[in-house]
């Protein structure tokens, strides 16, 4: 029944891991004017996918040509993996492209940037968490449940003996007492 | 051999109090566990609730050694209060008082209750007339007394009966309290109440001198403290006058006794009588420490274990008509009445 349990578990975390891991869709929306902008979005990642901020990088959706991008790590998670990273991109307003942004740990970004010239800046959401009017849908990544088996549950068969004596005892005493 | 019953008991009696209050220095190496799995879980106080080993020394509360070898072991059998090297770790009001006050999980105490109950299951209140060191300690007030020829003194049925209605109230209160700090709104109460009727118990004050400890029998630290002090004189008083005028009239009022008499009538340890060979002389009645009648009063065959017998065996002994009254255990005849 534990091993159920456990393999339950893993097969439902592996669904939001499977979404949440790998592409995350970049929404935003063009702007009106004409020329370069940059996007600029604050991703999430479920902890142990992303390792390093060189393992994320945005593609075209169309093509899968990678954007180059600049990628300032917000937070980490205790084990040291990412759990949030702030990303820009250089998108024109003229082309307008889908982005989506691919990560985890086969991931190499090759494509980067450090200065940012001044250009507008647009607010995007990255893998944003997909949601209806009744729920949010999560994603917390590689949950790992342990059942305690605990051994202490054995003491429970006390109650066997214990129940017997007792029962033994009174089934004595009624029949004492009746002679 | 004349009393040859009272005899074997006196013997078991010695053995059994240096056994319980220094056996574990024989048994320490032996049982004493700390890795695998034990079959009694150790049972602790929770952070933050109290606990006997806690207390300074001095205090009304001081346990006079370290824990017991066998903390882990059976309740049920002897003042916690023993000195350092005891056998066992509590008697069953103490196990049971502590734990309500910790609150600890029913799990673990099933396999220390049910040792307590194999036992009384067995033995019945055997325990009361043959090993409980503090009736070992009575019988040998009583023995002072008889040797100094002062007769036994008489106390009438009403007397007993309210005794024992009193040990069910010590009971109940002694619980209710326990139970009662043991809710986190109260616990600031534990430094007070935490185990009340040990507080005034009379083993509390005579256990620790057989290992010569001095126990806390002073204690006029706050006015609840000061309260206990001068409850656990006054009943030690009652525990002495019980012991030197009155044979085991202690042994009405004592709830660990009243717990073990729960279990009496379906013990497996028997006694039995056949009434037409009764002459009704009422030696038996006479010689019964707890001033018992009804094995005098019956006038049919059966078991007559009543709840308050100890087991002592002492009408057996006494009983001048061959084959009259016999002890069995699960119906297989140990000693009878032999002819006088």
């Amino acid at each position: 029944m534990n091993k159920n349990i456990i393999l339950s578990v893993f097969f439902f975390t592996g669904i939001f891991v499977g979404i949440a891991g790998e592409k995350l869709q970049v929404d935003f929306s063009y702007p009106s004017l004409k020329g370069d902008f940059y996007v600029n979005g604050k991703a999430s990642f479920p902890p142990g996918i992303v390792n390093s901020e060189e393992n994320i990088s945005i593609q075209d959706k169309q093509t899968g040509e990678e954007v180059p991008t600049k990628i300032i790590v917000v937070e980490r998670w205790p084990d040291g993996s990412l759990l949030e990273a702030e990303i820009l991109f250089p998108a024109n307003a003229k082309r307008q492209r889908n982005y989506i942004a691919v990560c985890g740990s086969d991931i190499k970004r090759r494509k980067k940037f450090t200065q940012t010239a001044v250009l507008p800046i647009i607010s995007a959401s990255i893998g944003k968490t997909p949601q209806t009017t009744e729920s949010i849908d999560m994603a917390v990544g590689e949950l790992l449940v342990k059942v305690d088996k605990s051994p202490d549950i054995r003491y429970y068969w006390y109650a066997l003996p214990m129940g017997i004596l007792l029962f033994l005892t009174v089934y004595r005493a009624v029949r004492n007492v009746k002679g | 051999m004349k009393n040859r019953i009272t005899f074997i008991r006196r013997i078991v009696q010695i053995i059994s109090l240096v056994l319980l209050v220094y056996g574990g220095y024989i048994f320490k190496t032996r049982l004493h566990t700390e890795t695998g799995k034990p079959l009694f879980p150790a049972l602790k106080a929770p952070e933050g609730y109290m606990s006997t080993t806690k207390f300074k020394q001095g205090s009304i509360l001081w346990p006079s050694g370290d824990n017991p070898v066998l903390e882990n072991y059976p309740p049920s059998l002897v003042c916690r209060f023993n000195p350092k090297g005891g056998l066992f770790k509590a008697c069953i009001f103490h196990f049971i008082s502590e734990n309500l006050t910790w609150q600890t999980h029913i799990k673990y105490l099933l396999p220390h209750l049910t040792l307590f109950i194999l036992l009384c299951f067995l033995f019945g209140r055997m325990w009361c007339g043959w090993v409980c060191p503090i009736g070992t300690v009575g019988d040998f007030i009583t023995a002072i007394r008889k040797k100094m020829n002062i007769p036994a003194r008489r106390f009438p049925d009403g007397f007993k009966a309210g005794l024992r209605f009193s040990s069910y109230g010590i009971m109940g209160v002694g619980f209710f309290i326990s139970g009662l700090i043991g809710i986190p709104n109260f616990a600031r109460f534990q430094c007070y109440w935490f185990l009340p009727y040990c507080q005034i118990c009379p083993a509390r004050l005579i256990c620790p001198l057989f290992g010569f400890i001095k126990p806390g029998w002073e204690d006029f630290e706050t006015a609840i403290t000061s309260m206990f002090t001068i409850l656990a004189w006054f009943i030690m008083g009652i525990f002495l006058a019980a012991f030197y005028f009155g044979r085991r009239i202690w042994c009405h009022l004592c709830p660990v006794g009243l717990i073990n008499s729960f279990f009496n009538k379906g013990a497996g340890i028997e006694l039995k009588k056949k009434a037409v060979r009764c002459n009704k002389c009422g030696l038996c009645a006479d010689a019964c420490p707890m001033g018992l009648k009804e094995m005098y009063e019956r006038n049919s065959d059966g078991v007559y274990n009543q709840n308050n017998c100890i087991m002592c065996m002492r009408c057996v002994e006494i009983c001048p008509k061959e084959g009259c009254l016999s002890a069995s255990f699960f119906g297989k005849k140990i000693t009878e009445s032999k002819l006088k």
